[in-house]
């Protein structure tokens, strides 16, 4: 990559945020975006306490405040391409000097740090607020590690971005792949309940990364864990560059680009 | 059929074309959403009796359909301005309110179709019974049900007109009822402090009303709450709307309202 290059790279990390901006304006970020985040997390681990009591409670907290970074990632990423679909701007995408692929993944930087400031409003007010105040204490250093969720998180929004513009069915897949991961990916029903979920979680964004969190607190070896998270998400990256690569390739060869 | 029935009926059924035509909103939160839901709720109880998977299923329904009601009636007018028809709407012959009444009816009866057919595929497959002590009045409330979520979405539908921030709001409304009407959260698990803010939901009292005749006990003044909420969401949403429609002519701004 030329210094040219480097440069468009931040033009567009500039120009996502400023995308972000006006789509979450600070005062929607303020009154909506973030309490959702906060009161979805407090659902889920009072959901955790109705069926498994306080110590479901404080396992629904971990995976809650893990789970929550997907309204950015998952969720959040899944309609960016179709909105240049939208804006008649995905042409420009393909056809620009900077591979599209790198465009998507520098407009994500607003969303990784927007998944990382609701983890942290989480751990600040979900945690007390529910009994979990040492929880949130002891989760406070495992940040980084909720860090590599929201990457990997990210890496499969972006993935599932691509797969879903041509149809146009980005919310449907967006959507659907963060309440799979509620369902099977260790949030709130622990590996193991059942074992069809235990395959399929295996493959999803968070579930790895969870393990690693919840055996961190445990003081048990957890590296195996964020090693299998990394390797999740690496897979997820591969198919977003993988898919876009390819609509980019055929879009250009069919001049279809305007009506993709 | 007389003409106010027959502009309520077309308005309803336009709606369910429309959502037929948008389905993959409905599939989020009317088909997906009520099984991850379940799926929580019944794994808790592996060997739960038929008493208690009732009660889930029933807090599961009422937990999807408020999402429903948010993210599709609460989005009628937002769709009429964004697909540039609320002009239309606003001027035409029929009496804007009952378009706008039936549709949000259309939204309602989609909505609780689908949440409960998708209820008794999951626990069909699951094998995990059910048992309604009082079938007839479990039917009443489910009435209720719909004529409560006709209401919040004629409200909500012109709230929601007013910003264009309407999807974040939609996002922002859901969890404040699933947290607080006691729908799959027992109420006596939140402060007693919020308490009293289940009490303005009618989908709190007809939580009460349903499981109350699932068990063979309908709870009457529970019911009574639900219809006097839903005439008083009802009330509330038709003088808004109202209100939204002259200002908007008054100001000449009826597709930027």
């Amino acid at each position: 990559m030329t210094t040219a290059d480097l440069w468009r790279a931040g033009e567009s990390v500039r120009m996502g945020v400023r995308l972000y901006l006006a789509e979450y304006p600070p005062r929607i970020l303020a009154t909506t975006v973030w309490p959702r985040a906060v009161l979805q997390c407090l659902f889920l681990t009072l959901l955790g306490r109705v069926v498994g009591g306080a110590e479901g409670a404080r396992f629904a907290f971990v995976g809650a405040a893990a789970l929550i970074v997907t309204l950015r990632t998952t969720t959040g990423l899944s309609d960016m391409p179709m909105r240049d679909k939208l804006y008649g701007t995905l042409p420009r995408v393909h056809t620009g000097h900077l591979s599209p692929i790198v465009v998507l993944a520098t407009r994500t930087v607003p969303y990784l740090v927007d998944a990382l400031v609701a983890v942290v409003l989480c751990l600040l007010v979900v945690g007390p607020v529910t009994g979990n105040a040492a929880t949130s204490l002891a989760l406070a250093p495992l940040l980084p590690l909720y860090a590599v969720v929201v990457l990997t998180s990210a890496a499969a929004g972006l993935a599932c971005a691509a797969l879903a513009v041509r149809a146009g069915v980005d919310e449907l897949i967006g959507n659907g792949l963060s309440y799979l991961i509620i369902a099977v990916g260790g949030v709130l029903i622990p590996p193991g309940v059942l074992g069809w979920a235990d395959a399929l979680g295996s493959v999803l964004p968070i579930r790895h990364g969870l393990q690693a969190i919840r055996a961190a607190l445990a003081g048990e070896p957890w590296l195996a864990h964020l090693a299998a998270e990394l390797g999740v998400g690496l897979g997820w990256a591969l198919l977003a560059l993988v898919t876009v690569a390819r609509q980019t390739r055929r879009a250009r060869r069919r001049g279809d680009t305007d009506f993709y | 059929m007389s003409a106010v029935a027959e502009v309520l009926w077309t308005g309803a059924r336009h709606q369910l074309q429309t959502m037929r035509v948008g389905w993959r909103v409905a599939v989020i939160v009317a088909a997906i959403q009520p099984v991850v839901f379940l799926l929580i709720t019944l794994g808790a109880w592996p060997d739960g009796s038929a008493a208690a998977t009732t009660r889930s299923a029933t807090g599961v329904l009422l937990t999807a359909f408020w999402g429903a009601t948010v993210w599709g009636g609460a989005a009628i007018l937002r769709r009429e301005r964004a697909e540039g028809t609320i002009g239309a709407l606003l001027t035409g012959v029929r009496d804007p309110r009952l378009v706008l009444v039936g549709k949000a009816f259309g939204a309602s009866l989609g909505s609780v179709a689908t949440i409960m057919t998708t209820i008794a595929l999951v626990l069909a497959l699951l094998g995990r019974p059910v048992a309604v002590a009082e079938p007839g009045w479990y039917a009443v409330g489910l009435l209720a049900v719909l004529a409560s979520g006709t209401a919040l979405g004629t409200l909500l539908s012109c709230l929601f007109l007013m910003t264009r921030h309407g999807p974040e709001l939609s996002s922002a409304l859901m969890y404040p009822v699933f947290l607080l009407a006691g729908l799959l959260i027992p109420v006596d698990m939140i402060p007693a402090w919020l308490r009293p803010a289940a009490w303005v939901v009618s989908l709190h009292w007809a939580q009460r009303f349903l499981t109350g005749s699932a068990q063979g006990a309908p709870d009457w003044p529970a019911l009574g709450a639900v219809v006097l909420l839903t005439v008083g969401y009802l009330g509330a949403g038709i003088a808004l709307f109202g209100r939204i429609g002259r200002l908007v002519r008054e100001r000449g701004t009826v597709d930027h309202s």
